[in-house]
């Protein structure tokens, strides 16, 4: 590893004007579980890191009427304790419980599992099955953008030079609906996901009919995707077996997972029309 | 019988160091001056080197010394920690840095600078050209016609060892029923916690070098590092600090002939410390063998032959490889009886890391491969698999064909019993697939493996071990001894059998944790779960002698003939003539004393360097219960009954605690763990613990250790031993339950979830 330059801003602004100004060759750090693997490895060609850990304000939990504002340093071992999270959105907190180890949940932050944009990212991908809007800052001012806009690849977002996603947003889920986080890996834990799920599904009054249904799965792609098509075919229909297995179908047909270390693209196919099909009905919750 | 220490589950002497992380690694060390040493290693599987440069490195401020081939003696070497015996077949294969590569990872040169960031600079600027050769990553290849040469072996097969007993083709011709089946069991790491391969060499101005390193060998390595480096034993001391756990990596040299190489070049220390993947990528793993078992058998489960081909993937170099080949024999032949048997082991070389010891040495691949098909068999003939066990195994009293000695107590009716029961065989296995929760898609079954395994190697090699006890002015006791606990517990096991012998509370014994070649006599180290059955039997016997140093002294005291004290509790008793005196004792420390300082003038001591007179086997019948996911693939082990006959336990929660860990090592060879190659380049797919996937404490099922204490004669307050035996049954175990789940005979390790998935959607086209 050669020397490389190292800044510990403290605040968002001088934050932004250091990594607007070194442009790509620097790097922003935030829990450093992905970015100190890869520098360790040689991976990398960075002249600088930039140590986010100052910066307090991007850090913990805002409430806002429907709306909860997660800053993007808080670390994924908060998730799993707030109460609140757990009551409203408990597929965030699975998904939080599934992620490395302690260690590492003790470190990673929900922005870092944003930004790092791995297919297979956990957190992240509940967060697309929630709808979340992130809040952006760089140095012409700040935007927004929504979750389905933020990826371009793996390892890739919308992100220009000098731009650090600060806060991630998320509406409370309709009344009575459900959200659901399956993964699938050789362990229990200290795994990546082979294929990992997150759905929601909202029931209409009378709860026979599907009203809204939302499905996020990961690792079966270049990013992680909501699949409309299996999403659709569920709207306004009845709850049963064979729709969710239906679902599953067009979840499978819409995927395009790889062959690697970790498994097979076949594999990975067949595992996320099980998952998909086991979250809807866990989902759903009472018998079919 | 009762004992006052042995059979307590006293807490480990070096529980409070290691606890709280005051204990000090090898890796932990450091000394004035001390330089960093890293080694560069080859990209490529198997590649002639055509010319290296050095110069750049060299001229890099802060490089001490840059070493290739060229520096290094020009002596063939062999790193297993054999000792010379008549069972040692060591070809050797091997330079401290190679002129070819063989593996990927292969040591090519090897750095020492001021700090680690300048050792890695000076190895990217080492320019080597190579000529690439093609990579022979699996036996099939290497074997092929016109195969090219990783070493001067034909066909790269560089061993066979047969075996013959009785007549196989009349044991074949005698059968109603011959089975045949072929066997493949993947190259696995041990993934101690310390990455194998820390040591650090000082050389000093008299010409001799200290090598503090992390092994489970001190002695041997010593000979070994010193034959390598073409220097005399004597001018080497090894020192072994504390060692976070070996399971066989460290049986024998890993790195220390390289720090040594490049300390003495340079004249100062060199610390020399493997990261994970350089654990992964260099260091010794268990065999993969491809095993071709053939197995003639009467209607009424009577064996009537038994067949064994195998070919063992040594890797690059054959350190251990032909020598296992004798155990790998020997395993086969012992566990089940038959008049006629043959066995054919090849050892083979591949481009993969070279295989060396890991916990079992052989035995868990030959029990995976022999248990599956007893299965099978006890199917075919309708005989309940417990009952065909009970019926060929080897029991007390008969010759044990690995050892050619009779066996001196067997336990193993006591484990299937109690095991079973645990279980509860009967009433689950008459339940074959029985369907549970989640819309059907999971089968549970429950399935067993037995094995058999050694206290020590006897007689196939000398299993030596030297104490020394001396009992110190106060009564306290130090026990010197080349104490090679590399985190099992054995240097507690024998502190307790010191404290039984000698009468003296535990706390009072101090065994010395560091082992160290200038201090304590010879010891062939840990191997072959021998610490406490070997080593046991010396430190009992200098123990008593020194006890009978210390009745005497007491009966002149005394004025007591010898034959009539005893030594309990730090204290010699006369016994009673009659009931109505004070009963009359004298301290140890009182006697001590005296020895020191009264009329005598001397220290009592007692020493022995010995063998023990045996070699008892254990015994052991594991039961699985798992659930199979037929719609991922997924096996879950559920429950495990681990019923083990270890002889007497010295103290049971090590000896349980060597069991659970070891059951940690044999699911994951069962289910996860797995060395990947890239079979055209030969480049490792998975050197690091986020792809090679051993597994985590909430992954662990629940585990029942049941002891079984068929105490043996020979062996220290009749212990046999533990160390190896806990993973060795447990993958047949396993393959035989999810058999039993869902029908399916899974002849290759490990069973993970693709591979599952795929049995199942063939079985039902």
């Amino acid at each position: 590893m050669s020397d490389i330059n190292y800044w510990e801003p403290e605040n968002l602004t001088d934050a932004v004007s250091i990594l607007a100004d070194r442009a790509d060759q620097v790097r922003a750090l935030a829990g450093g579980t992905d970015l100190l693997v890869k520098m360790k490895k040689g991976l990398t060609n960075w002249k600088g890191i930039v140590n986010l850990k100052g910066l307090t304000e991007l850090k913990g939990f805002i409430y806002e009427g429907q709306t909860i504002s997660i800053g993007a340093l808080t670390q994924i071992s908060a998730l799993i304790d707030n109460p609140l999270l757990s009551l409203h959105f408990p597929a965030l907190v699975d998904a939080a419980r599934s992620l490395g180890t302690p260690q590492v949940r003790n470190l990673a932050t929900v922005g870092g599992n944003l930004c790092n944009a791995s297919p297979a990212a956990d957190v992240a991908l509940v967060l697309l099955m929630y709808e979340a809007r992130l809040l952006i800052m760089g140095p012409n001012g700040s935007r927004q953008v929504s979750i389905q806009e933020f990826y371009v690849g793996p390892g890739q977002t919308v992100l220009q030079q000098g731009e650090i996603l600060t806060a991630i947003e998320i509406d409370l889920p309709p009344l009575n609906s459900k959200g659901v986080f399956f993964k699938h890996g050789k362990r229990k834990s200290h795994e990546i996901a082979l294929v990992n799920v997150a759905v929601l599904l909202t029931p209409h009054p009378g709860r026979k009919q599907i009203a809204q249904a939302r499905i996020a799965v990961g690792s079966v792609a270049s990013t992680q995707l909501r699949i409309k098509d299996a999403e659709d075919s569920l709207t306004n229909s009845l709850a049963t077996l064979s729709a969710f297995e239906q679902a599953a179908e067009l979840v499978k047909e819409a995927v395009n997972p790889i062959d690697d270390v970790r498994s097979t693209a076949s594999y990975r196919k067949q595992m996320v029309g099980v998952l998909t099909r086991r979250a809807l009905v866990e989902a759903w919750g009472e018998e079919l | 019988m009762s004992y006052s220490v042995v059979g307590q589950s006293v807490p480990r002497v070096d529980a409070r160091e290691k606890v709280s992380g005051s204990a000090l690694y090898t890796g932990d060390m450091m000394l004035p001056h001390m330089l960093i040493g890293k080694v560069l290693r080859s990209p490529f599987a198997h590649a002639k080197i055509i010319s290296i440069d050095t110069s750049k490195a060299k001229e890099l401020p802060g490089v001490k010394v840059v070493l290739t081939y060229e520096d290094t003696p020009k002596i063939l070497w062999n790193s297993a920690g054999f000792p010379p015996s008549p069972g040692a077949i060591l070809v050797e294969d091997q330079y401290i840095l190679t002129n070819k590569a063989r593996y990927v990872g292969d040591g090519i040169a090897a750095v020492a600078a001021v700090d680690e960031a300048t050792a890695v600079q000076a190895l990217e600027l080492i320019e080597v050209e190579y000529e690439v050769l093609p990579a022979l990553m699996n036996i099939e290849r290497a074997m092929s016609d016109g195969a090219v040469l990783i070493h001067e072996a034909e066909k790269n097969i560089y061993g066979h060892t047969p075996v013959v007993i009785g007549d196989i083709d009349a044991g074949f011709a005698d059968a109603d029923f011959v089975f045949e089946d072929t066997y493949y069991v993947p190259k696995v790491n041990q993934v101690s916690l310390e990455p194998c391969g820390v040591s650090m060499a000082a050389p000093d101005k008299d010409g001799r070098i200290t090598i503090w390193t992390s092994t489970q060998m001190p002695h041997l390595v010593r000979s070994i590092t010193a034959h390598a480096l073409g220097l005399k034993t004597g001018q080497i001391r090894i020192i072994k600090p504390p060692v976070g756990g070996a399971f066989g990596s460290r049986l024998g040299v890993v790195n220390e002939p390289i720090a040594a190489l490049l300390a003495m070049k340079v004249g100062q220390p060199v610390m020399l410390k493997y990261t994970r993947e350089e654990a992964f990528l260099a260091t010794e793993s268990r065999h993969p063998i491809t095993m071709t078992i053939k197995t003639g058998v009467k209607k009424d489960g009577t064996f009537t032959a038994r067949q064994l081909t195998s070919y063992i993937d040594g890797g690059a170099y054959a350190t251990h490889t032909p020598s296992l080949a004798g155990p790998v024999a020997g395993w086969f032949l012992a566990m089940y009886k038959s008049p006629n048997i043959k066995v054919d082991n090849y050892s083979v070389y591949t481009n993969s890391t070279q295989c060396g010891a890991f916990r079992g040495y052989g035995n868990p691949q030959v029990v995976f491969a022999v248990e599956s098909q007893i299965d099978d068999i006890a199917e075919r003939l309708g005989i309940d698999p417990l009952e065909l066990r009970l019926k060929n195994h080897p029991c007390a009293g008969e010759v044990w064909l690995w050892s050619g000695w009779v066996i001196e107590s067997c336990g193993f009716e006591e484990c299937i019993a109690s095991g079973a029961k645990a279980i509860e065989w009967t009433k689950k296995r008459s339940k074959i697939g029985n369907e549970s929760s989640h819309q059907g898609s999971k089968k549970r079954g429950v399935g067993m493996g037995y094995m058999m395994h050694v206290s020590g190697a006897r007689p196939m090699l000398h299993e030596t071990s030297a104490a020394m006890i001396k009992i110190n002015e106060d009564g306290t006791a130090n026990l010197i001894y080349s104490n090679s606990d590399c985190g099992q517990g054995a240097g507690t096991s024998l502190s307790q059998i010191a404290a039984e012998e000698l009468g003296i509370p535990f706390e009072d014994v101090m065994i010395t944790k560091t082992a160290d070649t200038d201090v304590a006599g010879f010891d062939i180290g840990s191997h072959a779960s021998r610490q406490t059955y070997s080593g046991g039997n010396s430190v009992k016997n200098a123990a008593a002698k020194a006890k009978q140093k210390i009745l005497e002294m007491a009966a002149e005291m005394m004025e007591t003939p010898v034959s009539e004290l005893v030594v309990k509790g730090g204290r010699v008793w006369a016994s009673n003539k009659s009931s109505e005196e004070p009963a009359k004792s004298v301290s140890i420390a009182e006697i001590s004393h005296r020895a020191h300082f009264g009329s005598h003038g001397n220290q009592i001591i007692g020493v022995v360097s010995e063998e023990p007179p045996g070699n008892p086997p254990v015994y052991a019948a594991q039961f699985v219960e798992v659930e199979v996911d037929t719609e991922t693939g997924i096996v879950e082990v559920l429950r495990v009954v681990a019923a083990h006959d270890v002889g007497t336990a010295i103290n049971p929660a090590i000896v349980e605690g060597q069991i659970e860990g070891a059951i940690q090592q044999g699911i994951g060879y069962a289910l996860t763990e797995e060395y990947c190659y890239d079979q055209e380049s030969g480049k490792p797919l998975n050197p690091n613990l986020s792809d090679y996937k051993i597994l985590t404490s909430v992954d662990m099922p629940q585990i029942e250790t049941i002891l079984v204490e068929a105490a043996c004669d020979t062996g220290p307050f009749g212990a046999k031993s533990v160390g190896e035996s806990g993973l060795v049954a447990t993958a047949a175990a396993i393959a035989n339950a999810v058999y039993n789940a869902i029908g399916i005979r899974f002849k290759e390790l490990p069973m993970t979830p693709e591979r599952v998935l795929a049995a199942l959607q063939n079985k039902n086209k």
